[in-house]
C-alpha cells in the first residue's frame, strides 16, 4: 500500500506527485502544468486567527456605518448595508433580498467566524474541532460575495455621479480591508493549505 | 486500484472509498452530476430571457417612470462617456452568461461522450467560468444600492421584474458549474 499522505494530485492535470516538507515561504508547483500544489504551512494557525479576527472587527464597522452618502441638488441620502438589503425587502423583491443577505451577511460573518475558530482549534490541539469546522470553511468560501458588491458600489457611482456628489463613508473604506482580508485567507492561504497544516499538525505529530 | 482527488479538501485516496482527511465520498458520480449539471443549465436558459427583455430597474421622476434592461444600461452608460465601465457592465451581464451557457453545453457533451481531446483546454474552460460566474450578480447589487439611496419625493429608482429573473438566471448557472465535476473531464484517458 502506498502511503497516501504523501501524495499530492495535481488539480489541473491530474500528475501524481510525491509530497516534501517545504520551508517557509516556498510553494511546490505541478512539473507538467507548473499548477500551484501546495505550499508552506507554517505557522498558518496564527496568520489565520489574526486575519480573521480583524475581518471580523471590518466586518462590523462596513456593517454599522455608511458606506456612501449622496446630495441630488440639495437632496441627500446615505446607505448602510442592511439598510439597502431591507429596503430590497419591502420593495416585495424577497428573493434578491434573501440571497443578498446570505452572500453579504450571513456567508462573509460565517466564514470569518469559522476560520478564527479553526485558528483557536489548531493552537489548543482539537483534532476533530478543526476537522468540522474546515468542513464548514469549505463550503462557505465560495458564497461570501462582499468583493462583487465592493466593485458594484463603484459602478453605481458611476452611473450618478453626474447629477450627484458623492462621499464615502468609513463603512466603504472598512469594506475595502475585509476584502483584502477574505482575497488573503481564501485565495492566497486557502483551504488546501489549512488541510495540509491540519494533518501536519495531527497526523505526524503522532 | 485507482487514485483520485477528494473534490473537498484535496486529499489523495484510493477510489471507492471516504476521503482519510475530510470524510466525504471521493468517488465521480458522472450521471448524478451530469443530469444535476443539466437540470439547473435548463432553468437558467429559461430565466435568461424576462432576464434580458424586461427592465431591472425603473426610474420615476415625478409622474414619469422610465424602464431600463441590461441592455440599455449598457448602452446608457456608453453614451454618457463612461467607456470602461460599460465594458466592464457589457462584459459582466452579457457576455459571461452567454459565454457560460455555450461552455457548459460544451463541457456536458464532451462528458457525455466521454471525449479526450483538448483536456487540459476543457478544464481552463471549466475554470474559466467558475471564476467569472460570480462577477455577472454586478447589475444586481448595483439595482440594490441604487435603489437603496434614490427614493426622493421628485426622483426614485425602483426594482423592475427583470431583476429577479437576472438574479436567478445566474444564480443557477453558479449551481449548474457546480454541480459538474472538472474531475469528469477526460476521465478514463490514460492516466
Ligand atoms: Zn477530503
Amino acid at each position: 500500500m502506498l502511503d497516501l499522505k504523501k501524495l499530492i494530485i495535481c488539480p489541473r492535470c491530474g500528475a501524481l506527485h510525491k509530497k516534501r516538507r517545504l520551508d517557509f515561504g516556498e510553494v511546490a508547483l505541478c512539473s507538467v502544468c507548473e499548477e500551484k500544489l501546495m505550499q508552506s504551512c507554517k505557522g498558518v494557525e496564527y496568520k489565520v486567527l489574526a486575519f480573521s479576527f480583524a475581518g471580523i472587527i471590518f466586518f462590523l464597522i462596513a456593517n454599522l456605518f455608511s458606506i456612501v452618502s449622496i446630495d441630488i441638488g440639495g437632496l441627500d441620502a446615505s446607505m448602510r448595508l442592511y439598510e439597502a438589503i431591507y429596503r430590497l425587502f419591502e420593495e416585495g423583491y424577497v428573493l434578491i433580498a434573501f440571497f443578498s443577505f446570505l452572500v453579504l451577511e450571513l456567508y462573509p460573518a460565517l466564514l470569518m467566524v469559522a476560520l478564527m475558530m479553526y485558528g483557536f482549534a489548531m493552537i489548543l490541539g482539537k483534532k476533530e474541532g478543526a476537522r468540522s469546522i474546515l468542513r464548514v470553511v469549505a463550503s462557505l468560501e465560495e458564497w461570501s460575495m462582499v468583493d462583487i458588491f465592493f466593485v458594484s458600489i463603484l459602478v453605481a457611482m458611476v452611473k450618478v455621479y453626474e447629477y450627484a456628489s458623492i462621499e464615502f463613508g468609513i463603512a466603504f473604506w472598512s469594506m475595502a480591508i475585509f476584502v483584502a482580508i477574505e482575497i488573503y485567507l481564501v485565495r492566497f492561504i486557502g483551504t488546501q493549505t489549512l488541510w495540509e497544516a491540519w494533518q501536519r499538525r495531527f497526523d505526524e505529530a503522532g | 486500484m485507482r487514485l483520485v482527488r477528494c473534490p473537498l479538501c484535496g486529499a489523495t485516496n484510493y477510489e471507492h472509498s471516504r476521503c482519510y482527511r475530510c470524510s466525504s465520498w471521493v468517488d465521480l458520480d458522472k450521471k448524478g452530476s451530469l443530469s444535476k449539471a443539466i437540470a439547473f443549465l435548463i432553468a437558467a436558459l429559461i430565466f435568461y430571457i424576462p432576464a434580458n427583455i424586461y427592465p431591472i430597474l425603473k426610474t420615476a421622476q415625478f409622474a414619469d417612470t422610465k424602464g431600463s434592461t441590461i441592455i440599455e444600461g449598457v448602452i446608457e452608460l456608453w453614451h454618457s462617456g463612461d467607456y470602461p465601465v460599460a465594458l466592464i457592465i457589457l462584459f459582466a451581464s452579457v457576455m459571461i452568461p452567454i459565454l457560460k451557457f455555450l461552455i457548459l453545453i460544451y463541457l456536458i457533451i464532451a462528458i457525455a461522450k466521454g471525449s479526450c481531446k483538448g483536456v487540459e483546454q476543457k478544464v481552463r474552460l471549466y475554470h474559466l467560468i467558475e471564476v467569472t460566474g460570480p462577477w455577472s450578480l454586478i447589475d444586481v447589487f448595483v439595482v440594490v444600492i441604487l435603489v437603496a439611496l434614490i427614493h426622493f419625493h421628485s426622483v426614485a429608482i425602483v426594482p423592475g421584474p427583470g431583476a429577479t429573473s437576472f438574479a436567478l438566471m445566474v444564480l443557477l448557472t453558479l449551481l449548474a458549474s457546480k454541480s459538474l465535476d472538472p474531475r469528469l473531464i477526460g476521465e478514463d484517458c490514460g492516466k
